[in-house]
């Protein structure tokens, strides 16, 4: 008989609903759990893992501290936690009046160590599955779709900045960030 | 415009790609609260939030984790809040008496929940009703609360005030309140745990390590309690005093023996 997989009996809106009633275990836990992308996202934007690691601690910061106002009938706890991260780091973009930098993937490659979640890997499973569907639906897109997209949400760069950057009119870039995310919908819809 | 064809334009207007007037007219649409428009904001965001799960996750050095927990702990507050002075008394004790309602209020409701099974009842049936009962509670208790603060010689400059809570009790919050000019001091609490049986809470004013006892209490079914009394006499100079709660035998104890349970701490300058 194969072994039980151990299920893991607290979702990520339990989680949330015990940070919220104080809790600083399930804050732990939940930075265990999503720790890990959450610094990946801060490479990829601001370029530096120290400012990167700053935002880290920042973020879970704010979940922890506002983890009232957060409401479970309006988005899942990733995609607030997501939309946190994210905000915050093109705060830290805007402040440190960085100027867009060519997407370097190797400062994230090289640095990467996948981050195991031994004590949970169920939700490790869940989450490389949902990397592998995201990244499919990505390498869908045309190329150049898929490129401005990136500088948009990664760099946090306006159509100008990206048009000038990429040396091409703004109404094309406008365009192929347009059809791409709906391409994008469509494909992880279809998911 | 049909909100339908919206759909689009507000997946590019999340994405952050949405300039000039089209980002104008559709925030000042989504400000007007569409529910449809706000269901494709919700999805987009969903949508929007999924790109950073396409990245391969870091490792986060180890003491990043020890870093945030230390600031955790560290975060219980501790500092006094003065009241404004261009407050006037009425609006003074209007705000006070708020916030003990509200304090009460949510204290009840967060206690019950927490108590309480809730497989049994639907969520918002139980919200209902437990709603009703803590409102009822709480509109005798500010009543009680108002007499108390009215015949209290409150005056602004005189006014402090500082939230309690611990590691011991995280779903305890506790409020006090010194009046200076009135020499007195109001303490409420909510959410606070059941003290073991043959045991009470005893809360202490502490001055320059002298530990005062300013009373005992037990609290209700919903972990709330009040107490009040007079300020006793502080030596001249004297900074501020901490508030802290302990569990201690029936009865009350001259100087405290229990485990701190809410702590919090007033400057007076």
């Amino acid at each position: 008989m194969p072994p039980e997989i151990p299920t893991n009996p607290v979702d990520d809106f339990e989680l949330m609903r015990l940070i919220a009633c104080g809790d600083s275990q399930a804050l732990a836990a939940f930075y265990d759990r999503h720790g890990g992308i959450v610094l990946a996202l801060g490479v990829k934007m601001l370029k530096n893992r120290a400012e990167a690691e700053d935002l880290l601690v920042d973020v879970f910061w704010e979940i922890w501290q506002k983890a009232q106002r957060y409401d479970a009938n309006r988005a899942a706890p990733l995609t607030y936690l997501m939309m946190v991260a994210r905000s915050r780091a093109l705060d830290r973009r805007r402040a440190g009046d960085r100027h867009a930098a060519p997407l370097d993937e190797s400062i994230a490659t090289s640095q990467s160590e996948t981050a195991i979640s031994a004590s949970d890997p169920p939700q490790s499973a869940i989450l490389s599955e949902r990397r592998t569907e995201i990244r499919q639906a990505m390498g869908q897109l045309d190329a150049a779709q898929r490129q401005v997209i990136e500088l948009s949400f990664f760099s946090g760069l306006s159509h100008s900045q990206i048009a000038e950057k990429l040396d091409k009119p703004l109404g094309t870039i406008k365009t192929y960030i347009r059809q791409g995310l709906i391409r994008l919908r469509e494909c992880l819809r279809k998911d | 415009m049909d909100c339908r064809s919206r759909k689009d334009d507000i997946l590019q207007y999340v994405a952050g790609a949405m300039e000039g007037e089209s980002a104008v007219e559709l925030r000042q649409h989504l400000a007007g609260g569409c529910p449809e428009c706000a269901g494709y904001v919700a999805e987009a965001e969903a949508l929007m939030a999924q790109l950073p799960l396409a990245l391969d996750p870091i490792a986060p050095s180890p003491g990043l984790r020890q870093r945030l927990l230390k600031k955790i702990v560290e975060s219980y507050p501790t500092a006094s809040i003065p009241i404004r002075r261009d407050w006037d008394r009425v609006v003074l004790s209007a705000a006070v008496a708020a916030v003990l309602a509200v304090s009460v209020t949510l204290g009840t409701l967060w206690a019950t929940n927490s108590l309480h099974p809730r497989h049994e009842l639907d969520q918002r049936d139980f919200e209902i009703v437990m709603l009703q009962e803590t409102l009822a509670k709480s509109s005798q208790r500010v009543n009680e609360l108002e007499v108390q603060l009215k015949t209290a010689q409150t005056s602004l400059d005189g006014m402090k005030y500082t939230q309690m809570t611990g590691p011991t009790q995280p779903g305890a919050m506790g409020h006090a309140f010194i009046d200076m000019q009135g020499g007195k001091w109001y303490f409420f609490t909510s959410g606070m745990n059941q003290p073991v049986a043959g045991k009470c809470y005893e809360l202490w004013l502490i001055s320059d390590d002298k530990k005062m006892p300013a009373g005992t209490f037990e609290v209700d079914t919903n972990g709330t309690a009040t107490l009040t009394g007079a300020i006793p006499a502080l030596p001249p100079g004297t900074a501020g005093v901490t508030l802290a709660v302990t569990d201690e035998p029936m009865g009350g104890v001259s100087s405290p023996t229990g485990e701190a349970q809410i702590v919090g701490k007033i400057q007076f300058q």
